[in-house]
Protein backbone atom coordinates (compact mmCIF):
# COMPACT_ATOMS: atom_id res chain seq x y z
CA UNK A 1 0.00 0.00 0.00
CA UNK A 2 1.45 3.38 -0.97
CA UNK A 3 2.04 5.84 1.83
CA UNK A 4 -0.58 8.23 0.50
CA UNK A 5 -3.19 5.50 0.27
CA UNK A 6 -2.30 4.25 3.76
CA UNK A 7 -2.85 7.72 5.12
CA UNK A 8 -6.12 8.08 3.24
CA UNK A 9 -7.32 4.79 4.66
CA UNK A 10 -6.21 5.79 8.15
CA UNK A 11 -8.13 9.05 7.94
CA UNK A 12 -11.12 6.98 6.80
CA UNK A 13 -11.21 5.61 10.34
CA UNK A 14 -11.84 9.07 11.85
CA UNK A 15 -14.58 8.61 14.39
CA UNK A 16 -18.13 9.52 13.45
CA UNK A 17 -18.38 11.94 16.37
CA UNK A 18 -15.67 14.14 14.82
CA UNK A 19 -17.39 13.99 11.45
CA UNK A 20 -20.69 14.85 13.15
CA UNK A 21 -19.10 17.85 14.87
CA UNK A 22 -17.56 18.89 11.56
CA UNK A 23 -20.88 18.89 9.70
CA UNK A 24 -22.70 20.66 12.55
CA UNK A 25 -20.04 23.35 12.71
CA UNK A 26 -20.09 23.66 8.92
CA UNK A 27 -23.82 24.37 8.98
CA UNK A 28 -23.40 26.88 11.82
CA UNK A 29 -20.58 28.68 9.97
CA UNK A 30 -22.72 28.77 6.84
CA UNK A 31 -25.57 30.49 8.74
CA UNK A 32 -23.10 32.95 10.27
CA UNK A 33 -21.76 33.76 6.82
CA UNK A 34 -25.30 34.43 5.55
CA UNK A 35 -25.96 36.66 8.58
CA UNK A 36 -22.71 38.55 7.97
CA UNK A 37 -23.61 39.07 4.31
CA UNK A 38 -27.09 40.29 5.30
CA UNK A 39 -25.60 42.65 7.89
CA UNK A 40 -23.17 44.06 5.32
CA UNK A 41 -26.00 44.41 2.80
CA UNK A 42 -28.17 46.25 5.37
CA UNK A 43 -25.27 48.48 6.36
CA UNK A 44 -24.70 49.41 2.73
CA UNK A 45 -28.43 50.03 2.22
CA UNK A 46 -28.60 52.25 5.30
CA UNK A 47 -25.47 54.12 4.26
CA UNK A 48 -26.90 54.67 0.76
CA UNK A 49 -30.22 55.92 2.21
CA UNK A 50 -28.34 58.26 4.51
CA UNK A 51 -26.29 59.54 1.58
CA UNK A 52 -29.40 60.06 -0.54
CA UNK A 53 -31.05 62.05 2.26
CA UNK A 54 -27.86 64.03 2.80
CA UNK A 55 -27.78 64.99 -0.88
CA UNK A 56 -31.50 65.21 -1.58
CA UNK A 57 -32.48 67.50 1.29
CA UNK A 58 -30.32 70.47 0.23
CA UNK A 59 -31.31 69.90 -3.43
CA UNK A 60 -35.01 69.84 -2.58
CA UNK A 61 -34.62 72.87 -0.35
CA UNK A 62 -32.86 74.68 -3.17
CA UNK A 63 -35.68 74.04 -5.61
CA UNK A 64 -38.40 74.85 -3.13
CA UNK A 65 -36.99 78.19 -2.09
CA UNK A 66 -39.80 79.88 -4.00
CA UNK A 67 -42.18 78.37 -1.52
CA UNK A 68 -40.79 80.65 1.13
CA UNK A 69 -43.34 83.29 2.23
CA UNK A 70 -44.44 85.43 -0.75
CA UNK A 71 -43.33 89.06 -0.74
CA UNK A 72 -45.81 91.69 0.33
CA UNK A 73 -46.55 94.58 -2.04
CA UNK A 74 -47.35 98.00 -0.74
CA UNK A 75 -48.81 100.77 -2.93
CA UNK A 76 -47.93 104.40 -2.46
CA UNK A 77 -49.49 107.67 -3.62
CA UNK A 78 -46.24 109.58 -3.80
CA UNK A 79 -42.50 109.12 -3.53
CA UNK A 80 -42.38 110.85 -0.14
CA UNK A 81 -44.30 107.95 1.42
CA UNK A 82 -41.73 105.58 -0.02
CA UNK A 83 -38.98 107.60 1.63
CA UNK A 84 -40.84 107.44 4.93
CA UNK A 85 -41.02 103.65 4.85
CA UNK A 86 -37.51 103.10 3.56
CA UNK A 87 -36.03 105.68 5.91
CA UNK A 88 -33.84 107.24 3.22
CA UNK A 89 -34.04 109.07 -0.11
CA UNK A 90 -33.56 107.27 -3.38
CA UNK A 91 -32.55 108.94 -6.64
CA UNK A 92 -36.23 108.93 -7.59
CA UNK A 93 -36.96 111.33 -4.71
CA UNK A 94 -35.72 114.07 -7.08
CA UNK A 95 -38.44 113.44 -9.62
CA UNK A 96 -41.83 115.00 -9.91
CA UNK A 97 -44.02 111.93 -10.12
CA UNK A 98 -47.51 113.16 -9.33
CA UNK A 99 -50.04 110.53 -10.21
CA UNK A 100 -47.43 107.88 -10.79
CA UNK A 101 -48.17 104.25 -10.09
CA UNK A 102 -45.84 103.34 -7.21
CA UNK A 103 -45.47 99.87 -5.70
CA UNK A 104 -42.78 98.43 -3.45
CA UNK A 105 -42.40 94.76 -2.51
CA UNK A 106 -41.01 93.67 0.82
CA UNK A 107 -40.08 90.35 2.38
CA UNK A 108 -42.87 89.12 4.53
CA UNK A 109 -42.73 87.78 8.07
CA UNK A 110 -44.41 84.60 9.32
CA UNK A 111 -47.70 86.45 9.70
CA UNK A 112 -47.57 87.78 6.14
CA UNK A 113 -46.73 91.35 7.13
CA UNK A 114 -44.23 93.46 5.21
CA UNK A 115 -40.77 93.70 6.72
CA UNK A 116 -39.99 97.35 6.03
CA UNK A 117 -36.29 96.81 6.69
CA UNK A 118 -36.21 94.22 3.86
CA UNK A 119 -37.35 95.93 0.63
CA UNK A 120 -37.05 93.83 -2.50
CA UNK A 121 -38.12 95.92 -5.51
CA UNK A 122 -39.56 99.33 -6.21
CA UNK A 123 -41.44 100.06 -9.42
CA UNK A 124 -42.69 103.46 -10.50
CA UNK A 125 -44.66 103.76 -13.71
CA UNK A 126 -45.04 107.20 -15.27
CA UNK A 127 -45.94 108.64 -18.65
CA UNK A 128 -44.28 111.73 -20.05
CA UNK A 129 -45.57 113.80 -22.94
CA UNK A 130 -42.84 114.94 -25.28
CA UNK A 131 -42.83 117.23 -28.27
CA UNK A 132 -43.19 114.31 -30.64
CA UNK A 133 -45.15 111.81 -28.64
CA UNK A 134 -45.25 109.98 -25.36
CA UNK A 135 -42.66 108.16 -23.24
CA UNK A 136 -43.86 105.40 -20.94
CA UNK A 137 -41.19 105.01 -18.28
CA UNK A 138 -40.82 102.32 -15.64
CA UNK A 139 -38.38 103.23 -12.91
CA UNK A 140 -37.08 100.28 -10.87
CA UNK A 141 -34.88 99.79 -7.84
CA UNK A 142 -33.74 96.24 -7.07
CA UNK A 143 -32.46 96.53 -3.51
CA UNK A 144 -29.21 95.07 -2.25
CA UNK A 145 -27.68 94.25 -5.60
CA UNK A 146 -24.06 94.81 -6.44
CA UNK A 147 -24.06 93.67 -10.07
CA UNK A 148 -25.96 95.05 -13.07
CA UNK A 149 -26.39 91.48 -14.34
CA UNK A 150 -28.71 90.78 -11.44
CA UNK A 151 -31.47 92.58 -13.35
CA UNK A 152 -34.03 90.35 -15.00
CA UNK A 153 -36.08 93.16 -16.46
CA UNK A 154 -36.14 93.40 -20.22
CA UNK A 155 -35.58 89.93 -21.60
CA UNK A 156 -33.41 90.99 -24.52
CA UNK A 157 -29.76 90.55 -25.33
CA UNK A 158 -27.38 92.98 -23.72
CA UNK A 159 -25.64 95.17 -26.24
CA UNK A 160 -22.67 95.99 -24.07
CA UNK A 161 -23.15 99.77 -24.41
CA UNK A 162 -22.04 101.96 -21.51
CA UNK A 163 -21.69 105.57 -20.65
CA UNK A 164 -20.38 107.30 -17.58
CA UNK A 165 -22.46 110.00 -16.01
CA UNK A 166 -21.17 111.82 -12.97
CA UNK A 167 -18.84 108.91 -12.16
CA UNK A 168 -21.54 106.30 -12.46
CA UNK A 169 -21.22 103.63 -15.17
CA UNK A 170 -24.53 103.15 -16.92
CA UNK A 171 -25.14 100.07 -19.03
CA UNK A 172 -27.80 100.48 -21.69
CA UNK A 173 -29.39 98.84 -24.68
CA UNK A 174 -31.42 100.27 -27.54
CA UNK A 175 -34.04 98.08 -29.14
CA UNK A 176 -36.16 98.81 -32.18
CA UNK A 177 -38.98 96.26 -32.14
CA UNK A 178 -41.71 98.30 -33.77
CA UNK A 179 -41.55 100.80 -31.00
CA UNK A 180 -38.60 102.58 -29.54
CA UNK A 181 -37.38 100.76 -26.49
CA UNK A 182 -34.41 101.53 -24.30
CA UNK A 183 -33.28 100.13 -20.99
CA UNK A 184 -30.53 101.50 -18.82
CA UNK A 185 -29.18 100.23 -15.50
CA UNK A 186 -26.53 101.12 -12.99
CA UNK A 187 -25.46 100.44 -9.44
CA UNK A 188 -25.87 103.29 -6.97
CA UNK A 189 -25.28 103.09 -3.22
CA UNK A 190 -25.69 99.31 -3.13
CA UNK A 191 -28.89 99.17 -5.15
CA UNK A 192 -29.55 98.39 -8.82
CA UNK A 193 -31.46 101.06 -10.70
CA UNK A 194 -33.21 100.13 -13.94
CA UNK A 195 -34.96 102.59 -16.23
CA UNK A 196 -37.09 101.06 -18.95
CA UNK A 197 -38.47 103.43 -21.59
CA UNK A 198 -40.88 102.75 -24.41
CA UNK A 199 -41.67 105.68 -26.70
CA UNK A 200 -43.57 106.53 -29.83
CA UNK A 201 -40.62 108.67 -30.85
CA UNK A 202 -36.87 108.74 -30.47
CA UNK A 203 -35.83 108.33 -26.82
CA UNK A 204 -33.62 110.90 -25.18
CA UNK A 205 -32.00 108.58 -22.65
CA UNK A 206 -29.52 111.18 -21.48
CA UNK A 207 -32.37 113.40 -20.33
CA UNK A 208 -33.63 110.73 -17.95
CA UNK A 209 -30.20 109.72 -16.73
CA UNK A 210 -29.10 113.27 -16.11
CA UNK A 211 -32.25 113.99 -14.13
CA UNK A 212 -31.23 111.22 -11.75
CA UNK A 213 -27.45 111.35 -11.65
CA UNK A 214 -26.75 115.03 -12.05
CA UNK A 215 -27.47 117.70 -9.48
CA UNK B 1 -43.72 7.23 -9.05
CA UNK B 2 -42.81 10.89 -8.65
CA UNK B 3 -41.17 12.67 -11.56
CA UNK B 4 -37.69 14.20 -11.33
CA UNK B 5 -39.15 17.71 -11.19
CA UNK B 6 -41.39 16.82 -8.28
CA UNK B 7 -38.52 15.36 -6.27
CA UNK B 8 -36.29 18.36 -6.97
CA UNK B 9 -38.82 20.76 -5.47
CA UNK B 10 -39.20 18.77 -2.21
CA UNK B 11 -36.80 19.34 0.69
CA UNK B 12 -36.84 16.05 2.53
CA UNK B 13 -35.40 15.19 5.93
CA UNK B 14 -32.57 12.63 6.13
CA UNK B 15 -34.70 10.31 8.27
CA UNK B 16 -37.32 10.20 5.55
CA UNK B 17 -34.68 9.40 2.92
CA UNK B 18 -33.46 6.48 5.07
CA UNK B 19 -37.05 5.22 5.38
CA UNK B 20 -37.38 5.30 1.61
CA UNK B 21 -34.25 3.15 1.32
CA UNK B 22 -35.76 0.72 3.81
CA UNK B 23 -38.98 0.71 1.80
CA UNK B 24 -36.85 -0.02 -1.31
CA UNK B 25 -38.33 3.06 -2.96
CA UNK B 26 -36.05 4.27 -5.76
CA UNK B 27 -37.07 7.86 -5.03
CA UNK B 28 -34.55 7.59 -2.18
CA UNK B 29 -31.67 7.72 -4.66
CA UNK B 30 -33.13 10.77 -6.42
CA UNK B 31 -33.63 12.57 -3.12
CA UNK B 32 -30.06 11.70 -2.10
CA UNK B 33 -28.75 13.10 -5.37
CA UNK B 34 -30.88 16.27 -5.07
CA UNK B 35 -29.79 16.99 -1.52
CA UNK B 36 -26.20 15.73 -1.41
CA UNK B 37 -25.14 15.19 -5.00
CA UNK B 38 -22.90 18.25 -5.16
CA UNK B 39 -21.44 17.52 -1.75
CA UNK B 40 -20.55 13.93 -2.70
CA UNK B 41 -19.12 15.09 -6.03
CA UNK B 42 -16.90 17.56 -4.20
CA UNK B 43 -15.45 14.81 -1.98
CA UNK B 44 -14.67 12.75 -5.09
CA UNK B 45 -13.23 15.72 -6.99
CA UNK B 46 -10.91 16.66 -4.12
CA UNK B 47 -9.49 13.14 -4.30
CA UNK B 48 -9.53 12.39 -8.03
CA UNK B 49 -9.63 15.74 -9.86
CA UNK B 50 -11.27 14.07 -12.88
CA UNK B 51 -14.87 14.67 -13.93
CA UNK B 52 -15.54 11.27 -15.45
CA UNK B 53 -13.99 9.41 -12.53
CA UNK B 54 -16.04 11.53 -10.13
CA UNK B 55 -19.29 10.78 -11.92
CA UNK B 56 -18.45 7.09 -11.96
CA UNK B 57 -17.70 7.19 -8.23
CA UNK B 58 -20.94 9.04 -7.58
CA UNK B 59 -22.97 6.35 -9.34
CA UNK B 60 -21.03 3.67 -7.44
CA UNK B 61 -21.75 5.52 -4.21
CA UNK B 62 -25.50 5.53 -4.83
CA UNK B 63 -25.32 1.82 -5.58
CA UNK B 64 -23.29 1.34 -2.40
CA UNK B 65 -25.86 3.25 -0.34
CA UNK B 66 -28.72 1.25 -1.89
CA UNK B 67 -26.95 -1.99 -1.01
CA UNK B 68 -26.11 -0.84 2.53
CA UNK B 69 -29.55 0.39 3.60
CA UNK B 70 -30.93 -1.95 4.79
CA UNK B 71 -29.50 -3.62 6.83
CA UNK B 72 -27.94 -0.43 8.13
CA UNK B 73 -30.01 2.36 9.56
CA UNK B 74 -27.47 5.21 9.87
CA UNK B 75 -27.96 7.69 12.67
CA UNK B 76 -26.37 10.47 10.68
CA UNK B 77 -27.07 9.90 6.99
CA UNK B 78 -24.57 12.53 5.83
CA UNK B 79 -21.65 10.89 7.62
CA UNK B 80 -22.68 7.47 6.33
CA UNK B 81 -22.79 8.46 2.67
CA UNK B 82 -19.66 10.61 2.86
CA UNK B 83 -17.72 7.60 4.15
CA UNK B 84 -19.02 5.44 1.32
CA UNK B 85 -18.03 8.07 -1.26
CA UNK B 86 -14.63 8.58 0.30
CA UNK B 87 -13.99 4.87 0.34
CA UNK B 88 -14.99 4.42 -3.30
CA UNK B 89 -13.06 7.49 -4.42
CA UNK B 90 -10.09 6.30 -2.40
CA UNK B 91 -10.06 2.94 -4.18
CA UNK B 92 -10.23 4.68 -7.54
CA UNK B 93 -7.38 6.94 -6.35
CA UNK B 94 -5.26 3.89 -5.45
CA UNK B 95 -5.97 2.38 -8.85
CA UNK B 96 -4.85 5.55 -10.62
CA UNK B 97 -1.79 6.17 -8.49
CA UNK B 98 -0.49 2.77 -9.49
CA UNK B 99 -0.20 4.20 -13.00
CA UNK B 100 0.69 7.79 -12.25
CA UNK B 101 0.48 10.54 -9.62
CA UNK B 102 -3.02 12.00 -9.33
CA UNK B 103 -2.97 15.83 -9.48
CA UNK B 104 -5.65 16.36 -6.87
CA UNK B 105 -5.96 18.32 -3.67
CA UNK B 106 -5.93 15.02 -1.73
CA UNK B 107 -2.49 14.23 -3.17
CA UNK B 108 -1.28 17.57 -1.88
CA UNK B 109 -2.67 17.06 1.61
CA UNK B 110 -1.47 13.47 1.87
CA UNK B 111 2.01 14.49 0.67
CA UNK B 112 1.81 17.23 3.26
CA UNK B 113 0.87 14.81 6.03
CA UNK B 114 3.44 12.29 4.93
CA UNK B 115 6.15 14.71 5.98
CA UNK B 116 4.85 14.09 9.48
CA UNK B 117 4.94 10.31 9.51
CA UNK B 118 6.51 7.45 7.65
CA UNK B 119 5.50 3.84 7.41
CA UNK B 120 7.09 0.61 6.38
CA UNK B 121 5.58 -1.65 3.78
CA UNK B 122 3.50 -4.41 5.38
CA UNK B 123 1.19 -7.10 4.06
CA UNK B 124 -1.17 -6.24 6.89
CA UNK B 125 -1.88 -2.85 5.31
CA UNK B 126 -5.54 -2.68 6.28
CA UNK B 127 -4.66 -3.43 9.93
CA UNK B 128 -1.95 -0.78 9.80
CA UNK B 129 -4.37 1.80 8.44
CA UNK B 130 -6.85 0.95 11.21
CA UNK B 131 -4.20 1.28 13.90
CA UNK B 132 -3.02 4.55 12.50
CA UNK B 133 -6.62 5.70 12.35
CA UNK B 134 -7.04 4.88 16.04
CA UNK B 135 -4.03 7.00 16.90
CA UNK B 136 -5.36 9.85 14.78
CA UNK B 137 -8.68 9.65 16.64
CA UNK B 138 -6.91 9.78 19.99
CA UNK B 139 -4.92 12.77 18.82
CA UNK B 140 -8.03 14.56 17.52
CA UNK B 141 -9.49 14.26 21.03
CA UNK B 142 -6.75 16.62 22.27
CA UNK B 143 -7.54 19.31 19.68
CA UNK B 144 -9.98 22.21 19.97
CA UNK B 145 -13.24 22.13 17.98
CA UNK B 146 -11.78 24.58 15.51
CA UNK B 147 -8.62 22.51 15.02
CA UNK B 148 -10.71 19.36 14.56
CA UNK B 149 -12.76 21.23 11.96
CA UNK B 150 -9.63 22.24 10.09
CA UNK B 151 -8.20 18.69 10.25
CA UNK B 152 -11.39 17.08 8.92
CA UNK B 153 -11.82 19.77 6.29
CA UNK B 154 -8.27 19.41 5.04
CA UNK B 155 -7.41 15.72 5.45
CA UNK B 156 -10.79 14.02 5.28
CA UNK B 157 -12.71 16.27 2.87
CA UNK B 158 -9.58 17.36 0.97
CA UNK B 159 -10.71 21.01 0.82
CA UNK B 160 -8.32 23.72 -0.33
CA UNK B 161 -7.00 26.14 2.28
CA UNK B 162 -8.96 28.96 0.64
CA UNK B 163 -12.23 27.07 1.14
CA UNK B 164 -11.52 26.40 4.82
CA UNK B 165 -10.38 30.00 5.37
CA UNK B 166 -13.57 31.29 3.75
CA UNK B 167 -15.74 29.10 5.96
CA UNK B 168 -13.95 30.24 9.13
CA UNK B 169 -13.79 33.86 7.93
CA UNK B 170 -10.02 34.05 8.43
CA UNK B 171 -6.95 34.52 6.23
CA UNK B 172 -5.45 31.60 4.32
CA UNK B 173 -2.20 32.17 6.20
CA UNK B 174 -4.04 31.65 9.49
CA UNK B 175 -5.35 28.27 8.33
CA UNK B 176 -1.90 27.36 7.06
CA UNK B 177 -0.36 28.11 10.44
CA UNK B 178 -3.03 26.07 12.22
CA UNK B 179 -2.40 23.08 9.95
CA UNK B 180 1.34 23.27 10.57
CA UNK B 181 0.65 23.30 14.29
CA UNK B 182 -1.68 20.29 13.98
CA UNK B 183 0.88 18.37 11.94
CA UNK B 184 3.66 19.03 14.42
CA UNK B 185 1.37 17.99 17.24
CA UNK B 186 0.40 14.75 15.44
CA UNK B 187 4.04 13.90 14.80
CA UNK B 188 4.95 14.41 18.45
CA UNK B 189 1.93 12.33 19.54
CA UNK B 190 2.81 9.44 17.25
CA UNK B 191 6.46 9.46 18.35
CA UNK B 192 5.40 9.37 22.01
CA UNK B 193 3.17 6.37 21.24
CA UNK B 194 5.81 4.40 19.39
CA UNK B 195 4.36 4.67 15.92
CA UNK B 196 7.23 3.95 13.58
CA UNK B 197 8.80 7.13 12.38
Amino acid sequence: MSDNYLLMKAVDYVDDRYLGKYFSMKEKLSHQKIKRKKAIKWSINIAVCFLVVLIAVPVIMHFTQHNTPAPVIKYYDNIAEVRDDLGYDTLYSKLELNGASIMLSYKSDEDGNAQLDSPLQLKIGYSYSTEAGKDAVDYYILFDKDNVDDSYIGGYDEQGLTKIINGVTVHYSEIFDGSNHTQAKFIYEGNLYVIDIVSTDKIDLDHYLNSLLCD
Amino acid sequence: MATVNETKNTIIADEQIVELYWARDEKAIQFTDDKYGRFLYRIAYNILHDRLDCEECQNDTYRGIWNSIPPNRPEVFLIFISKIMRNIAGMKYRERTRKRKVPSEMTVCMDDLQCTLQSNDSPEAEYLAKELGRHINDYLCSLTDRQQYIFIGRFYMGDRLEIIAGELNVNVSTVHREIEKIKQGLKAYLERNGVYV
